[in-house]
């Protein structure tokens, strides 16, 4: 008898009655063959937005940052929104393969290949921010510290923005390990599928796996590490970029609660993109059977656990601000909400705090219409949080003289816009080139989470329910009792 | 597969029932000596009962939470071990009505902001700060949020309670169905009156100070307490022949979860710590600048007891699952825990009280807790075994018509 | 030369697993298995040794803590000491987002580059891939023939392939020998019956 067993109570996460032999077709199929028209028209898209947003980071990079909407007081303002928003987005990926892995939450492999790919591409379009901010891109290598050519110059290590620097790389550095080892044995599957010049190719890029036992006992070792160590690097890369603002004495900045609670915020912007993108890519790609609605019920709870944790942060903010006593917190936060900027307040306060709460309700979660569209409001909404953080809080200084109201220029846009372009172009061609599903990991659950399988569960927990039934009907204390007597004896 | 398990009753006799009232007993005699000892001033003892009766009471309702937050994730591998918070969260009742009736007795001693000519203009007392705080810190708006704390939190707890009892009489799944109600309910409740009550009862002692952190800090610290004493129970019962079922699996999941949680401890720790060191502003960096200069011991321990010994002591999968490893880590967490609510509470309201009563009095901030608080922990912990063990044993110690429960009996991985 | 292996093709991993323990206490030890995804306890069952990565990452975390940690006082407090928003030379808080960056990046690569050392990965080489269904949904056993050259070995092999429930068993000869195993030798280990003991 099988060994395998998990309660009837949960949905299935693999439907359609699939064999392993069906989960590889029906994943590897869409790297296969011509690329259709829809995929080919959305590259194009994305690469003509992508293109503007190369252009406009030339002309900042050509004529300098004068060319952006940043004045005296406002130093910060769409760059860094930009930076921060994206490395938020950036967190979903490892907070889903690493700590729901942790936490043993099976139905992180139907989403987690493509959320880690999200992540990469979001770090990338991330740390463009800070470069092309330094306006010299070209002594962007004096943030490293290496020694003596340039003198007796070190970068300053108690410096947050330093701080910035180690956390992305590393970040990044770690996540791509993490998403390619992932990914050997779903290349070594596609390699074994094709021929010739295709074969060739994957056979690079599989680096050789065969799936060996010693290959995924190794594989499985590392993994578990690289899990462990990416559950608080993800923790210390949003504290870190919290940290930019916190250690600093600006009213609106300086408060403990930020690292946690961007933290928080990051996964909850980083599920949200991923909601977005993926609601679209299991239909247009055939994936519903893998990605099922139980998979989206999961993750708007999630979304739900860190909506309500920025809500509880945003509220902690608000009353600590005021129950400091000190005026100048307490002027930051009416600014924020009664300011010029009100706008940006509210809507960050109903995009983040409010929008999530529908999904308290259970038909709520499971409609893919909602949470598409509350996805949207999510991403909206973080964006806002961090240009109500960042602009709000600087517009107006200590000094009324030098108060100021910024606006972006269209290269700012233009900038902005063109990330999107460049995640998207990434994004595309990752679907199209490597399995957007984890196709092994797949495959591990099936046996616990196919709905077959569950279907043969249910069976035995409806014999176990009559049983129980009968125990009860029996005056279950009493069957109990001499239970518990047998144990003494 | 696993078979069908059958109920199991604990029995709470002998050297469990004497070991808590000896707690009990002892506990009030230590607290009476370092009274005769080191002389009674009514802010040290009282601020020593708040935080004593506070840490069992925060013990209770985490483990509640835990349970909330397992049954809101799904998780089905705890249910074997469920029975123990669902006996330690009953505390909560006596422990809200117990904190009745110290903040009723002590709240003048403990909160020196309580008293009126602070926010008098006219006053020679007259203090600005509080003046400005005095919308959150006046006593009907504290007493009304006092008194909702303790009602919700027991009310929430009773029907948590009622609800795990349904699973001994129920087969069907109707009990795990509305167990998902009140544990979104719960989590909804206490994510907001957790922070709160840790700003009103532990921050406002030194009410000048103020760190959104101060709410998730206490939070965390008791999650890693309450998941320390539910694997010293696992041990015990096993020892005594109970939860058989429990394996080494269970084991390596709790002790991951205290692993995982001391680390976010020392993360909050770090970040509280770190942030008012770099800003350094004055009427922030005063805080830990008490601490620092009168408990230097105590600021250490903190950080070695409940971030560097679980650290090196669970990092393996292997340590995770030996007894001894584990026991010692766990007794260990405990006891640095139970610093980390000392140095929140007495030295504040101290040094509080006494530069408020008397500038000229110098004011003695001990340097780590004495007889009394160590007796008043004993009692309290007495306590509180003595109702766990008592509510273990009304329910089976294996809820058998949990729909997760083979689920947890055949968990491997 | 071709180098000769037996292999038996099964299509289940449970059977899979069976069938190792099973092949293995009959004394038979079988050079590899192909899996198209890890199965759990078979490891342990086909006899492996452990993997020592995680000491090898946790040996490379601690030589990026204490490099960075040296480094960041070495340049702040001795090369240069320059006093930075009124902070000692010595801010050990300040540090600690650095060293825990530089830990965990030194981990993760150490151990990563480790990996795929010890595995032989290369992109310069061809794979030779003993069954095109080893990554879909077959699962591999194969058994040296140098190693079990009597016929009588060969025919034991197989039948008892076919008695546990092989769905194939077919010869082949591979031009590059498959990677040798370091087999744990005592039958009594406790491996045996941790991973999966629920039948």
């Amino acid at each position: 008898m099988s060994h395998y067993y998990s309660s009837s109570v949960r949905e299935p996460l693999i439907t359609g009655s699939k064999s392993y032999h069906d989960i590889t077709e029906d994943i590897a199929k869409n790297t296969e063959g011509t690329p259709g028209l829809k995929w080919i028209i959305a590259l194009g898209i994305s690469g003509f937005v992508a293109l503007i947003g190369v252009l406009c980071i030339a002309w900042t990079i050509w004529k300098g940052i004068g060319v952006w909407g940043l004045n005296k007081t406002v130093g910060w303002a769409w760059d860094i929104t930009n930076f921060v928003w994206w490395i938020g987005i950036g967190h979903a990926g490892t907070l889903i393969s690493a700590i729901l892995f942790l936490f043993r939450q099976k139905w992180r492999t139907g989403v987690n290949r493509a959320a880690e790919a999200m992540t990469i591409f979001a770090v990338i379009c991330a740390g463009l921010f800070p470069l092309i901010h330094m306006g010299r891109i070209w002594d962007a290598m004096f943030i490293f510290p290496y020694p003596n050519s340039r003198g007796i110059l070190w970068p300053n290590f108690i410096s947050p923005l330093l701080w910035d620097v180690f956390a992305i790389s590393t970040y990044f550095t770690v996540s791509l390990l993490f998403w390619y080892t992932g990914l050997l044995p779903d290349i070594a599957t596609l390699r074994d599928r094709s021929k010739g010049m295709r074969r060739w190719i994957y056979d690079r890029l599989s680096f050789g796996w065969t799936g060996t036992a010693k290959q995924w006992q190794r594989f499985e070792d590392l993994s578990l590490v690289l899990a462990g160590l990416a559950t608080p690097l993800v923790l210390s890369v949003h504290s870190i970029v919290s940290f930019d603002f916190a250690t600093s004495v600006i009213p609106g900045w300086h408060t403990t609660i930020f690292p946690p609670y961007f933290v928080a915020g990051a996964i909850f912007s980083g599920f949200a993109m991923v909601l977005t993108l993926m609601l679209i890519a299991r239909v247009i790609m055939g994936l519903e059977d893998y990605i099922t609605i139980a998979h989206i019920e999961s993750m708007n709870k999630v979304i739900l656990l860190t909506g309500s944790i920025v809500g509880v942060a945003y509220i902690t903010e608000l009353v600590i601000a005021f129950y400091s006593g000190n005026i100048y917190e307490m002027y930051a936060f009416k600014n924020r909400a009664l300011g010029p900027y009100w706008w940006s307040y509210w809507g960050m306060m109903s995009c983040n705090v409010i929008a999530p709460q529908f999904f308290w309700f259970r038909p709520l979660r499971r409609s893919i219409v909602v949470t598409f569209i509350l996805s949207i409001f999510i991403n909206i909404g973080m964006w806002f949080e961090r240009f109500v953080i960042i602009v709000t809080s600087l517009h107006r200084d200590y000094i009324p003289s030098s108060w100021s109201y910024y606006s972006p220029t269209w290269v700012e846009v233009g900038i902005y816009v063109g990330t999107m372009g460049i995640f998207m172009t990434l994004f595309l061609i990752f679907c199209r080139t490597l399995p957007v599903v984890a196709i092994a990991e797949v495959k591990a659950i099936l046996k616990t989470s196919g709905d077959q399988y569950m279907n043969e569960f249910a069976k035995v927990d409806e014999a176990d329910y009559k049983v129980r039934e009968q125990i009860l009907a029996g005056g279950g204390s009493n069957v109990a009792g001499v239970a518990h007597d047998k144990d003494d004896e | 597969m696993a078979h069908l398990p059958t109920n199991e009753f604990y029995k709470f006799e002998g050297k469990e029932k004497t070991l808590s009232l000896g707690l009990i007993v002892g506990g009030v005699i230590l607290t009476v000596l370092g009274v005769v000892f080191s002389g009674f001033d009514m802010t040290h003892f009282m601020t020593s009962l708040l935080y004593n009766n506070l840490f069992f009471l925060m013990l209770g309702l985490v483990a509640a939470f835990f349970i909330a937050s397992q049954t809101m994730g799904y998780n089905g591998w705890f249910i074997l071990v469920k029975r123990l918070p669902e006996s330690m969260m009953m505390w909560t009742i006596p422990a809200a009505l117990i904190m009745g009736v110290i903040l009723f007795f002590g709240h003048k001693s403990i909160f020196h902001w309580f008293e009126p000519s602070l926010t008098d203009p006219t006053s020679s007392h007259f203090d600005a700060i509080l003046a400005s705080k005095s919308w959150w810190l006046n006593s009907t708006f504290w007493w009304a949020r006092t008194i909702a704390y303790l009602l919700l939190w027991a009310g929430l707890v009773w029907l948590m309670r009622r609800n795990a009892a349904a699973f001994d009489n129920d087969a069907s799944l109707d009990p795990y169905k509305s167990s998902m109600k009140i544990a979104g309910i719960f989590l909804f409740v206490f994510a907001v009156s957790s922070s709160t009550m840790s700003w009103d009862w532990l921050m406002s002692i030194q009410p000048h100070w103020y760190s959104t952190l101060f709410g998730w800090y206490c939070f965390i610290s008791m999650f890693v307490t309450t998941m320390a004493v539910i694997i010293l129970m696992v041990h015990h019962l096993q020892a005594k022949g109970y939860l058989k079922y429990v394996n080494k699996n269970h084991f390596h999941d709790l002790g991951k979860l205290t692993f995982a949680f001391s680390v976010a401890w020392a993360y909050l720790f770090f970040s509280q710590f770190m942030l008012i060191w770099y800003a350094n502003i004055p009427e922030e960096t005063m805080y830990y600048n008490i601490r620092i200069t009168h408990m230097p011991l105590v600021m250490w321990l903190c950080v070695i007891l409940n971030f560097v010994v679980p650290f090196f002591l669970l990092i393996t999968e292997r340590a995770k699952k030996i007894k001894g490893v584990t026991t010692i880590a766990c007794c260990l967490i405990i006891f640095g825990h139970w610093l980390d609510f000392y140095q929140m509470s007495v030295p504040g309201a101290i040094f509080n009280m006494g530069s408020f009563h008397s500038v000229q009095e110098a004011t003695v901030i001990p340097s780590f807790p004495g007889l009394m608080e160590m007796g008043m922990g004993l009692t309290f912990g007495g306590l509180f075994l003595f109702v766990t063990f008592t509510y273990l044993t009304r329910l089976s110690l294996v809820p058998v018509n949990h729909p997760f429960v083979k689920e947890s009996m055949t968990y491997h991985a | 030369m071709k180098h000769k292996y037996l292999l038996g093709l099964f299509d289940d991993e449970e059977i899979l697993l069976t069938a190792t323990e099973k092949i293995r206490s009959a004394g038979y030890q079988m050079h590899e298995i192909y899996t198209p995804f890890p199965v759990h306890g078979l490891d342990k069952a086909m006899g492996l040794q452990d993997s020592r990565l995680h000491t090898f990452g946790f040996i490379c975390g601690a030589t990026g803590t204490l490099f960075a940690l040296s480094m960041m006082s070495l340049i702040a407090a001795v090369d240069w000491p320059i006093i930075v928003g009124g902070k000692q030379f010595l801010a050990f808080p300040a540090y600690v987002p650095i060293t825990f960056e530089v830990t965990v990046l030194f981990a993760s690569i150490g151990m990563t580059v480790a990996m795929y050392l010890r595995c032989g990965f290369s992109v310069f080489t061809d794979t030779e891939v003993v069954d095109l269904r080893a990554t879909d949904d077959r699962f591999v056993m194969a058994f040296c023939e140098k190693r079990y050259s009597e016929a009588d070995d060969q025919n034991k092999i197989v039948d008892l392939l076919k008695q546990h429930g092989a769905v194939e068993i077919k010869e082949r000869g591979l031009d590059n020998e498959i990677q040798p195993n370091l087999f744990v030798m005592d039958e009594d280990d406790h491996g045996h019956d941790h991973g999966h003991g629920h039948h």
